[in-house]
């Protein structure tokens, strides 16, 4: 009688021992800290590379863009959405500073460059300013246009 | 003899309760943080914010995966709805909508971007069987690329289509066979930089508002002020109860 029940007592305690080895095992680090997640995953996902390079730095280099950009009708957009986000040119110049998506060069001319946010269509709102291609078919849009200061700019 | 055995069995119910006891302060009120706000009636359809997303957060650039993308909806006169969404809008529509239906047919179009809405009650998060899909306590939702288990419930229970599993051909290797998402660049919002979407939108057709903005510009303020007077904002479909975070300005009720 008392030999089994001493047996249930050591089997019990073995049983907890394995179910702590286990959690120790399977429960990662810093789970359950502040909710049912893995709390450092917060930091590594806010701690990664961004990969633009920002407005300041731009205007660090090219002054006489960031000067002719500021005072014209493009200004509310920022140098990343026409030129890519460009953080390793912006830290290193000697980086191309042509990107492949975003930039002149993604387009097959200056017209499909300009036409991708001007062209006409019935899905945009009425007040952009769109043009149809009697505008322009057959120059640059750059000839006349400063692509930094459209309207009043020197192109 | 009894007694000791007794105690000593009441010892053992005590340590095994503090193991199991995993430390959870479960459903802990969160305060959001930031909030989106879509300007549907500025929206050029560039497309533009689209590729900075992918690029940004290294998605895959199949035209299938996307964090963020434009849809364009358009109204038949005889009340019809078509929505399309050519390569998520990636660079733009190329193809105008007039080119695919009758000019004198449509009686209006416009596009809606859509990204994750980090709703207050996430229903992607409910269904995660293993914790790897959470809401951080300033309100965004993230997904632990180390912990998930690329089971998919949370693909299906997303009711804006928002997630998707990372494919071998993405960039980053840790991520293949995780589910991935738009996280309203935790990395860049966390700095005190806008998302990358935002960043580049040429029309401020997307805006981010910080709310805790003691320490960020007072310009976010006058922001929210001007969004809170406008009238008609609306969220993704309200009647599931997601409370999502991102607001719309200028779109009809069916826009889902
Ligand atoms: C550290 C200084 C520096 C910074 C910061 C910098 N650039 Fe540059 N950038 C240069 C230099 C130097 C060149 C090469 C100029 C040349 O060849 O005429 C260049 C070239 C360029 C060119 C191509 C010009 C050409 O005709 O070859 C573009 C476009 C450009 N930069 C855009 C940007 C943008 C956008 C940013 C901000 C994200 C930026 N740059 C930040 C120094 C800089
Ligand atoms: C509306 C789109 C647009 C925006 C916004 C814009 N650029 Fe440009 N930028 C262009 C285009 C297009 C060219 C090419 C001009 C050319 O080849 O003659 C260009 C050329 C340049 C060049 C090369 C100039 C040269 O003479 O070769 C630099 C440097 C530059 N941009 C910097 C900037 C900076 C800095 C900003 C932000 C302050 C900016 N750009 C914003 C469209 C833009
Ligand atoms: C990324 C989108 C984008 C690109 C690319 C772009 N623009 Fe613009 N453009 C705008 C926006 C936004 C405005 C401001 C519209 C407004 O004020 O409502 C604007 C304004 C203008 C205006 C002034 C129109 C007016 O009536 O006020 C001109 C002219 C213009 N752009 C020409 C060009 C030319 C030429 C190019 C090509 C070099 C170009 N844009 C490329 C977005 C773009
Ligand atoms: C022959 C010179 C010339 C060329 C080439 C040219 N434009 Fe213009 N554009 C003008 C003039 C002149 C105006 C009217 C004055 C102004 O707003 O600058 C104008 C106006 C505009 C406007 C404002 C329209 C509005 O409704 O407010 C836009 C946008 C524009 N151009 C875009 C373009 C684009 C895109 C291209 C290339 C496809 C282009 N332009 C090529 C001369 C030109």
């Amino acid at each position: 009688m008392r030999k089994v029940s001493t047996r249930i007592l050591i089997l019990y305690f073995a049983g907890v021992i394995i179910f702590f080895a286990l959690r120790a095992v399977l429960v990662p680090p810093t789970f359950g800290e502040v909710g049912w997640y893995r709390n450092a995953s917060v930091e590594e996902i806010a701690g990664l590379e961004t990969k633009i390079g920002e407005e300041y730095r731009c205007f660090n280099c090219h002054g006489n863009e960031f000067a002719e950009w500021s005072v014209g009708e493009h200004r509310n957009i920022s140098c990343e959405s026409c030129h890519g986000l460009l953080k390793s040119h912006a830290e290193n110049p000697e980086e191309t500073a042509y990107d492949e998506f975003l930039s002149l060069k993604a387009f097959n001319s200056s017209i499909e460059f300009c036409l991708s946010c001007h062209g006409v269509s019935v899905s945009k709102p009425e007040s952009f300013p769109q043009v149809s291609v009697e505008h322009n078919k057959y120059w640059d849009c750059l000839r006349c246009h400063n692509p930094h200061n459209p309207v009043g700019g020197e192109s | 003899m009894k007694r000791r055995k007794f105690l000593l069995s009441i010892l053992g119910l005590g340590v095994a309760a503090a193991g199991l006891q995993l430390k959870v302060k479960s459903s802990k009120s969160t305060k959001p943080a930031y909030l989106f706000f879509v300007d549907v009636t500025k929206c050029i359809g560039c497309g533009r914010c689209v590729i900075a997303c992918k690029i940004e957060n290294d998605v895959p650039l199949e035209p299938i995966y996307f964090r963020t993308w434009i849809e364009r909806y358009t109204w038949l006169k005889d009340g019809e709805l078509k929505v399309d969404s050519p390569n998520g809008g990636f660079g733009g529509f190329e193809t105008e909508i007039t080119e695919i239906l009758e000019k004198d047919e449509i009686e209006k179009s416009y596009f809606v971007p859509k990204l994750c809405n980090q709703c207050e009650e996430p229903p992607c998060v409910q269904v995660c069987p293993v914790g790897a899909t959470f809401k951080t306590e300033d309100g965004v939702v993230l997904v632990d690329e180390k912990y998930c288990i690329g089971c998919r419930y949370c693909i299906q229970a997303c009711p804006y289509g928002a997630r998707y599993i990372y494919p071998s051909s993405g960039p980053v290797k840790s991520r293949v066979g995780t589910a991935d998402k738009c996280t309203w660049c935790y990395h860049r919002i966390r700095k005190g930089l806008e998302p990358a979407c935002v960043k580049v939108c040429p029309t401020g057709a997307r805006q981010f508002i910080f709310l805790d903005s003691e320490d960020q510009d007072s310009a976010y303020k006058t922001k929210l002020q001007k969004i809170k007077q406008l009238k008609g904002l609306r969220t993704l479909k309200p009647e599931m109860g997601t409370k999502p975070k991102v607001l719309y300005y200028g779109i009809d009720s069916d826009v889902r």
